[in-house]
């Protein structure tokens, strides 16, 4: 697990960048029909690395690029080339820069990527207590991929993120948290509520739309669960963090 | 480098393997060395085999020591094993096969090291002789991880263009992307066979000879389960194969030297279905491992070259204890005559770690 505070240690760097660097790895991603774990995997990547090691700004795009073609070599069974992601950056970066970036990333991470296992595996085991239902799953896919976005989700481990946002998609469709959903997930609703409640908000953010990962899921192949996702939080905000103000 | 480059072991299509030893403690290792792809940089196999074997440390599981990153090449440091199974059945079996001790032992660290692997949830995925490494102790380990991948919470979906051929599941020869433990479990059956008669158990010369080879002796399954393994293949819109309708041959039949209880164990490893397989766990504690009765259906022609030390079953669970705690006089014993042997002979090269030549060869020799 990254250190969740390690912004702290970096000089030039703040989390609206890193949020500005996820979302554009969402872009590349999407744009390169990379697997779902893929994506997890990187982000893990890069957010391990910062914790290691002080970055400047300007390579900040070399770092995330460098994480997605490990990633991608790790996991797809036929991996973009170097090439591809150098067009990727538009050239911001050579091909030279990326393969010694590469060097210098499983050195700092000890060559460790296979320990890592993300929302997305958990989620599927969860997609059990309700037979994999195509909606719930779309917009659960939606909402942990927003917590990639939000720093405050990186103490947050894998398995309790996928039951945030199972949880939370749940909500939207109008289902409960029943006793099938606590086996599969592990975690009953009090666990969550929390986890739920920084979601809602993060999603009524202020210009959380003009993100990619928004525009992703608004087209009809993810049944636009982002455009419901988004509406129902503005509906539902100050319920929710009264009813987590209750928990605690 | 703090190793001592010695002669060359062998050299397969991505890395090349020599002998080594350690400048400081003057330990000999092997020392994997991957060239490193000016176009590419570091090969993906080499990023999972290293991350992968990082998180598994087990006596039945060829050590990473140690990773020398360059900018031309990738050294792996491993710990030395002598030689490999296949080079082992060669040289010590009567024609390839094992005497029934060995073959007991060696199966049950075969079975060892791939439980350890699943219970870490990583798959092997090209589990065969020219794999599995065996030291002067006797002691067996499961090598080259460059095919191995770690499986999430469930099943993945995985490449299908895994295990050689002749090790490979039913399932995957038909296509099947959801697998996962079961495949390697399937792989440690075709050994086991090929060690008690000593030679490959399924010999097929392409995806579909394979599957007519492993229907002809376990028998074509009934159309539920040809029909259960297809869909997970997803061979989409394609009308569903037709089999030939084999008959089960005993394996008793095939394997006239196997005891009943080897048998048994065999019959439940090399199920088609593979949610009928037993677990590499489960298959720990089979009564072929536990059961104290003689495992020999005739005596062998010579002593028992390995009996694994008996250290290793100390911790070892219930069952099987009882049976190996008699090792360690004997196993003392057959661990000094197999340490002469191996000096009788140090010039066999042998720690194969993933060179793809012996496959090569015997498959030249099938045809």
């Amino acid at each position: 697990m990254p250190d969740p505070n390690y912004m702290a240690g970096q000089t030039e760097l703040n989390w609206q960048m890193r949020q500005t660097l996820v979302d554009w790895l969402l872009q590349v991603h999407l744009r390169y029909h990379l697997l779902p774990e893929t994506l997890w995997i990187a982000i893990n990547i890069v957010d391990r690395f910062l914790t290691k090691r002080i970055v400047s700004m300007l390579k900040l795009q070399l770092v995330g690029v460098t994480a997605m073609f490990i990633a991608a070599k790790y996991e797809e069974i036929l991996a973009p080339s170097v090439d591809e992601f150098v067009f990727m950056t538009e050239r911001g970066y050579t091909k030279e820069e990326i393969l010694k970036g590469e060097r210098i990333m499983l050195q700092t991470l000890d060559f460790k990527v296979s320990h890592y296992c993300s929302p997305y595996s958990w989620m599927r085991k969860i997609s059990k207590a309700d037979d994999y239902d195509l909606q719930t799953r779309t917009l659960s896919k939606f909402l942990t991929e927003v917590t990639l976005l939000d720093y405050r989700f990186l103490r947050v481990k894998p398995s309790l993120v996928a039951a945030i946002g199972m949880y939370t998609a749940r909500r939207m469709l109008g289902g409960d948290w029943n006793e099938s959903f606590v086996y599969y997930s592990g975690f009953t609703e009090e666990h969550l509520l929390p986890g739920h409640k920084l979601l809602i908000e993060k999603l009524t953010e202020d210009g959380f739309c003009e993100q990619h990962v928004c525009k992703k899921y608004a087209t009809k192949k993810f049944l636009k669960a982002s455009l419901y996702a988004v509406e129902w939080a503005q509906l539902h905000l100050h319920e929710t963090l009264g009813e987590e103000m209750n928990v605690e | 480098m703090n190793y001592v480059q010695l002669e060359k072991l062998g050299e397969g299509t991505y890395a090349t393997v020599y002998k080594g030893r350690s400048r400081t403690t003057n330990e000999i290792v092997a020392l994997k060395e991957i060239h490193l792809d000016a176009e590419e940089g570091t090969p993906s196999t080499a990023i999972r085999e290293i991350s992968l074997m990082k998180e598994l440390k087990h006596v039945n599981i060829v050590r990473l020591y140690d990773v020398i990153h360059t900018e031309t090449k990738l050294v792996l440091i491993f710990e030395y094993c002598e030689r490999d199974l296949k080079k082992y059945m060669d040289v010590h079996g009567e024609r390839g096969a094992l005497d029934p001790v060995t073959v007991r032992s060696f199966m049950y660290q075969l079975l060892k090291g791939t439980a350890f692997c699943h219970e870490n949830r990583v798959l092997h995925r090209d589990l065969k002789p020219q794999n599995l490494l065996i030291n002067r102790k006797g002691e067996l380990k499961l090598g080259d991880f460059g095919l191995a991948r770690a499986f999430g919470v469930p099943v993945n979906t995985f490449s299908n263009e895994v295990v050689t051929l002749w090790y490979r599941a039913p399932d995957v020869l038909m296509g099947s992307r959801t697998y996962s433990t079961s495949i390697d479990v399937w792989s440690c059956g075709c050994i086991f066979a090929e060690m008690i008669s000593g030679v490959p158990l399924f010999r097929g010369r392409d995806n579909q000879d394979q599957l007519l080879h492993i229907m002809r002796i376990i028998g074509t399954p009934d159309d539920r389960v040809l029909r259960k393994i297809a869909t997970e293949g997803q061979t989409e819109g394609q009308a569903q194969k037709q089999y030939p309708r084999y008959p089960k041959i005993p394996f008793s039949q095939v394997l006239p030297k196997a005891s009943p209880h080897a048998l048994d164990l065999l019959e439940r490893l090399l199920q088609f279905d593979p949610s009928k397989r037993i677990s590499a766990a489960e298959a720990l504690t089979h009564p072929y491992f536990s059961t104290s009765q003689p495992i020999y259906t005739q005596p062998t022609p010579f002593t028992p070259a390995v009996i694994a030390p008996a250290y290793q079953y100390q911790q070892g669970q219930g069952q099987a204890q009882g049976q190996f705690q008699y090792g360690q006089q004997e196993a003392a014993r057959a661990a000094a005559a197999q340490a002469q042997l191996a000096l009788a002979q140090p010039q066999i090269p042998g720690a194969g770690y993933g060179m793809q030549y012996p496959q090569q060869q015997y498959q030249t020799g099938a045809r």
